[in-house]
């Protein structure tokens, strides 16, 4: 082995694809992730509808790097009501996915629950107006069209009725 | 019209790589400024999102990556005692790679993005960049074949491996994904990438370069082959995979949580197998630090890649994830690796090859002695402002505080990140400064001596 | 094991020498743990933590949604002070304002349950 390249790559090649294997390929069976759950289907948005190009005005603009969509069973996201805990079939239309890694800015799973057209529309153009002392930069470069594209993708991020009555049920749950 | 000079890949590599660390951490600078003056050069290109993605694409893939290359053109012909196969090819691929980098640059300015983390550069970018280092791949890979040193010594077998692995991560990271129905399965895919680029590429090349430069450094043996053996293998069987963890506590099933969580902590072995064996190596060498700086370099270098891989497998723990995901935490942990470990140690690389090439010393001692130190004390600032950023803002998220207020908390140790930032980035110029000097005086040193040649004969 | 001097002569590697010392006895006792650790949480631990949703309700619930949410609007002029507004309207109004919205208000009911829009109220008797 100290001898010979080709029995290092072929073994380093043969380590990679269990890797692989087990952490990209055996997942693609894992039916919990694969099908869509009710709110999932809200997400599948009609080609070239509004909610679809302010998707891709989100992701043009970078949103995904301040803003996660990702509600985790902790007391990190339920203290700051960040809405139901997210599933994978949430996710099922969310390509790209849009989970995030940091939340220099708030969760944004389920912000169409949170605010109006207004309030959102405002605060894209002028954000210290509506929270004062905010680092998130202005969008106010966003022509009209683009705006009511992104604000109208926005209010688009909720759950079903059912999914927020069994959510609000268990927090009204004497027992916990 | 690409120069076949021996050692010209090396060299020209190294130059781009220390263009590239003044960009990309200009870059990085202004994602720091912006935090706390968000409306800082606000506008369509350089917009936040856009200046992040630029900023962490560039300093691996530009930077690091190319400076990784440029010691691999060194270190591996030197290693097999052979010449590189192709210094022309070398040369011609750098200048494919820095067109590809510099596509990349321009279409993440444009919000082209593919979302994927340490993965962002659009399709047609990502193809070239597969292309670009495959040449560099297939260069290296025949250097080695035309070797005549028949064993292999340890940072041959990183080296070896690292380059098959980058491209293949690369594949199933970018390539893929955009056929899977389901957005979850594109996190898995994305993650794969996002940490086999540290832990296939930036960990094992950097490891490869310590292996090579210690026993050069300070003139002291290996200290144990066995040692060698456990952590090259042990890294290869565990780190491919990491990925899941950073969907942990989501919406991914236990399973697969666990499949990512249990290799993140047995990584310790590897770790720690590796560092036993550096500072095994070192035993009555550390005085060497006061006055090589390229040793000083690279042990503290070693030191820092202790430190992240004793926060990953701790982070990878769902009780402290559930903590610091998400937080500032998390940045000054991704800064730890590629900042204090293998930037430190590609430094060193620097330092201590380039003098070989150009027949001459470092021009500035003094600046060498300036660039480890802005850039140690400025990480320090940078790192500790972040980490103790995250731990605050962790627990004001489990105590429910509205996130407005706990963004306006962040302002001091958001300020403070932007200080160490700031010497961090002007310790590169020294870097930068210094290498021009020497590579100047070298040739002003070179024509007079042939001046003199000529007047003797 | 055999003890001391019957090390392997060091090789010469690329012109390195490589050495042949054991691996230090800590180092294999950290690796078995690793090992053995890495069994058992593969065995007896869940995948992820699972917490129930919200746990028992702070104390200052009713002060943190209202800094949290309201102050947005109504501590930048960009809605009314609410400074006692307990006085002006009645308990049924405020509370149906926070769960309909009126006016440029939007609707906030569906995030928040009964108790904590209770705790809201609450709050705001006291608001000066």
């Amino acid at each position: 082995m100290e001898r010979k390249p080709s029995a290092v790559l072929i073994v380093a090649l043969i380590l990679w694809t269990f890797g692989v294997a087990g952490t990209v390929i055996l997942p693609l069976f894992d039916q919990e992730i694969n099908s869509a759950t009710a709110s999932g289907e809200l997400r599948n948005y009609p080609e070239d509808s509004a909610e679809a190009r302010g998707r891709e005005i989100y992701i043009q603009n970078g949103c995904q790097t301040c803003h996660t969509q990702f509600v985790r069973a902790l007391p990190a996201d339920t203290n700051q009501n960040l809405g139901p805990v997210s599933q994978g079939g949430d996710y099922k239309y969310d390509l790209p996915h849009l989970l995030g890694s940091n939340r220099t800015g708030p969760d944004l799973m389920w912000v169409g629950l949170k605010y109006n057209e207004d309030w959102q529309r405002q605060h894209l153009i002028d954000p210290q107006s509506t929270s004062p002392g905010t680092i998130m930069p202005s969008f106010d470069y966003l022509s009209d069209q683009e705006l009511d594209d992104l604000v109208a993708y926005l209010m688009s991020l909720k759950p079903t009725e059912e999914r927020l009555e069994e959510y609000k049920k268990e927090l009204n749950n004497p027992n916990n | 019209m690409f120069t076949d000079e021996k050692w010209s890949s090396s060299k020209n590599w190294f130059i781009a790589a220390v263009f590239w660390i003044i960009v990309g951490m200009t870059m990085g600078l202004l994602t720091a400024t912006k935090q706390i003056w968000p409306e800082l050069l606000n506008n369509r290109w350089f917009t936040y999102g856009h200046v992040r993605s630029a900023h962490v694409m560039l300093v691996i893939y530009a930077w690091l990556s190319m400076a990784y290359v440029g010691s691999m053109f060194y270190m591996i012909p030197k290693l097999a005692k052979t010449k590189v196969y192709s210094e022309k090819l070398g040369n011609f691929s750098l200048v494919f790679y820095n067109i590809v980098i510099l596509e990349g640059f321009f279409a993440l300015l444009l919000g082209q993005t593919e979302v994927i983390e340490y993965g962002e550069f659009p399709l047609w970018v990502d193809v070239q960049l597969l292309i670009a280092i495959g040449l560099v791949g297939y260069n290296l890979f025949k250097t080695v074949g035309q070797r005549t040193e028949k064993m292999l010594y340890v940072s041959l077998w990183y080296f070896l491996g690292s380059l098959l692995w980058l491209p293949l991560t690369w594949i199933v990271g970018n390539f893929p994904a955009r056929w899977i129905p389901s957005g979850v399965q594109q996190g898995l895919m994305g993650w794969f990438l996002g940490h086999n680029a540290i832990g296939l590429w930036m960990t094992t090349v950097g490891v490869g370069q310590i292996y090579y430069l210690l026993p050069k450094l300070t003139g002291r043996p290996l200290y144990s082959h066995q040692l060698s053996m456990i952590g090259f293998w042990a890294i290869a069987t565990f780190y491919v995979w990491n990925g899941p963890h950073h969907l942990m506590n989501g919406p991914i099933p236990g399973w697969i949580s666990k499949a990512g969580v249990i290799p993140s902590i047995v990584l310790l072995i590897p770790v720690w197998a590796v560092l036993a064996n550096f500072w095994g190596t070192m035993k009555g060498s550390w005085a060497q630090t006061r006055t090589s700086v390229p040793l000083r370099f690279t042990m503290a270098g070693t030191i820092f890649y202790l430190f992240a891989c004793l926060q990953g497998p701790l982070q990878a723990l769902p009780s402290v994830s559930s903590v610091i995901k998400f937080t500032h935490w998390t940045v000054g942990h991704a800064h730890m690796g590629p900042f204090g470990a293998f930037s430190f140690t590609s430094f060193a690389a620097i330092y201590y090859i380039l003098p070989k090439i150009v027949g001459r010393e470092m021009f500035s001692k003094r600046a060498m002695e300036a660039h480890f130190w802005f850039s140690t004390v400025g990480f320090l600032v940078f790192a500790f402002s972040l980490w103790i950023a995250g731990i605050v803002q962790g627990f004001a998220w489990i105590e429910g505080v509205p996130f407005l207020q706990t963004v306006l908390m962040m302002e001091p140790y958001v300020q403070g990140r932007a200080i160490g930032g700031t010497m961090m980035y002007v310790a590169q110029f020294f870097l930068a400064w210094n290498m021009y000097k020497t590579i100047k005086m070298a040739k002003i040193e070179k024509k007079q001596q042939a001046q003199q040649q000529a007047a003797t004969a | 094991m055999k003890k001391g001097h019957e090390h392997k002569e060091a090789d010469i590697v690329s012109d390195i020498k490589v050495e042949h010392n054991r691996v230090p006895k800590l180092l294999v006792a950290v690796f078995y743990v690793v090992a053995i650790w890495a069994i058992g949480y593969a065995i007896f631990m869940p995948g992820k933590l699972a917490v129930e949703p919200a746990a028992a309700p702070q104390e200052n619930k009713g002060e943190l949604i209202f800094e949290g949410t309201c102050l947005s609007c109504h501590a930048t002029g960009a809605a009314p002070d609410l400074s006692g507004v307990a006085e002006r309207m009645t308990e049924e109004d405020i509370k149906n304002v926070i769960k309909n919205g009126r006016n440029t208000m939007p609707a906030i009911g569906h995030i928040y349950t009964e108790k904590e829009i209770d705790l809201v109220y609450e709050y705001l008797k006291d608001y000066r």
